[in-house]
């Protein structure tokens, strides 16, 4: 018997999902063959196997008390007025953010780098610093995912720094401050309204945009 | 990464009541937390289960599970009932699971430093060994922690969960025979693991 059924076909017949024709034809197939039986039962066994997991799971016996923290209040008014008060801020640093992504797309194309200067919010003079504070389970973990791809990035780009011009340099780690800014502003007013999935998605595009400039930095071309 | 999965409740304990479920459900809707976290005792054993097999990680499997309680929180004023709760929280944990990977693969992406297709029909290739601890574990939920991760995701919710193709296809957005594939794989695999 060299013609054997496929493992595909095997599969269909296990699911039920052959036509009354092709199960006859490999059912009289496998009476004759030991090893398309054989491979069939190995289907069927796995199927019982699988049928008698457990349906249910006991979750962390704490996890509720994470998931009560994060449940908004239905029609919090009071929440929202602060939240529109907050969105100019934020809004106003996702631009800033955007324009310090353009003076390197400029820096690139050997441009001359958009200017930076007279934007509201100010412009931060000093390193950001993004502390870690309190933010919902799964954001956190998502942050710690960023912070290790930054991580990452930032170590390349430090190897290249020396090889880059001074001016260069200047306005990489001025854009990276910028970055910084926004991310700390998105997290601030996250920690005041940790459910709420448009400031969840700020903050994770802020960090996006973060891991763009370095990436972008790290591909700039050595001084001449 | 192959990670034992405690567990901790026999198929034939789980017991669901619809008539309990709908009045609970009311009045979560209504913005009781009361009976949310009642809804939450009720469900979180089956959806803690999804989410473990489906990410084969506990840490991300709490994050998931948490996840798919608030999303149905904030979602629960629009829940008009013509579901089950039950699949109506199970579409939601493969929705934030699927959104999840996206983000994921974004960020990973950027970064290119990960081989973002790791998941792809036949990352194992044929006659290559399964890893170690999986190889040692004749134990059907190891095996399925050491599966790929989109054959992973076809087996569990067709083999385990009992969904069809045509409604994988509609949650994940993949062809129909892709996920059929990925179904055949994941079981070629883990017969070969657990030397069915």
């Amino acid at each position: 018997m060299t013609d054997h059924l496929s493992f595909e076909t095997l599969c269909d017949l296990a699911d039920g999902a052959c036509t009354p024709a092709a199960e006859s034809a490999a059912r009289t197939h496998m009476h004759a063959c030991d090893e398309c039986a054989s491979r069939m039962s190995a289907i069927s066994a796995l199927a019982a196997s699988t049928s008698s997991l457990p349906q249910s799971i006991a979750p962390p016996a704490d996890l509720w008390d994470d998931i009560r923290k994060e449940l908004t209040p239905r029609h919090s008014f009071t929440r929202r007025r602060a939240w529109a008060w907050d969105v100019r801020r934020l809004v106003a640093a996702a631009v800033v953010i955007a324009v310090a992504s353009s003076a390197l797309t400029a820096l690139i194309l050997r441009e001359r780098p958009t200017e930076l200067a007279g934007i509201d919010p100010p412009l931060p003079t000093a390193p950001v610093v993004v502390e870690a504070g309190r933010l919902p389970a799964r954001l956190a973990s998502e942050e710690n995912a960023y912070a290790e791809s930054v991580k990452t990035l930032q170590r390349a780009l430090d190897v290249r720094r020396d090889s880059l011009a001074p001016s260069t340099v200047a306005t990489v780690e001025r854009s990276l401050r910028i970055a910084d800014f926004a991310i700390a502003e998105a997290r601030d007013a996250l920690a005041q309204d940790p459910a709420n999935r448009a400031l969840a998605a700020l903050f994770a595009s802020n960090y996006e945009r973060k891991i763009d400039l370095l990436r972008r930095a790290t591909e700039l071309a050595p001084r001449t | 990464m192959a990670t034992v999965l405690p567990l901790t409740l026999p198929r034939s304990s789980i017991g669901a009541n619809a008539g309990s479920d709908a009045s609970l459900t009311a009045r979560a809707q209504r913005g009781e937390a009361d009976a949310f976290e009642e809804l939450y005792k009720a469900h979180s054993g089956r959806v803690h289960a999804l989410c473990l097999r489906l990410t084969a990680d506990p840490a991300k499997a709490r994050e998931l599970t948490q996840d798919v309680f608030v999303r149905a929180w904030e979602a629960l004023p629009e829940f008009r009932g013509d579901a089950n709760i039950t699949t109506w929280l199970h579409r939601i944990a493969v929705n934030a699971m699927l959104m999840q990977r996206r983000s994921e693969r974004r960020r990973n992406a950027r970064v290119a430093l990960a081989d973002d297709e790791a998941d792809d029909l036949g990352t194992i290739a044929e006659g290559s060994s399964p890893p170690m601890d999986v190889a040692t574990a004749i134990d059907l939920e190891r095996a399925v922690a050491a599966l790929p991760p989109g054959v992973r995701r076809a087996f569990v919710l067709h083999d385990v969960e009992g969904y069809s193709h045509e409604e994988i296809a509609r949650m994940t957005g993949l062809a129909a025979g892709t996920l059929r594939a990925q179904l055949h794989r994941a079981r070629q695999l883990l017969i070969r693991t657990l030397s069915l």
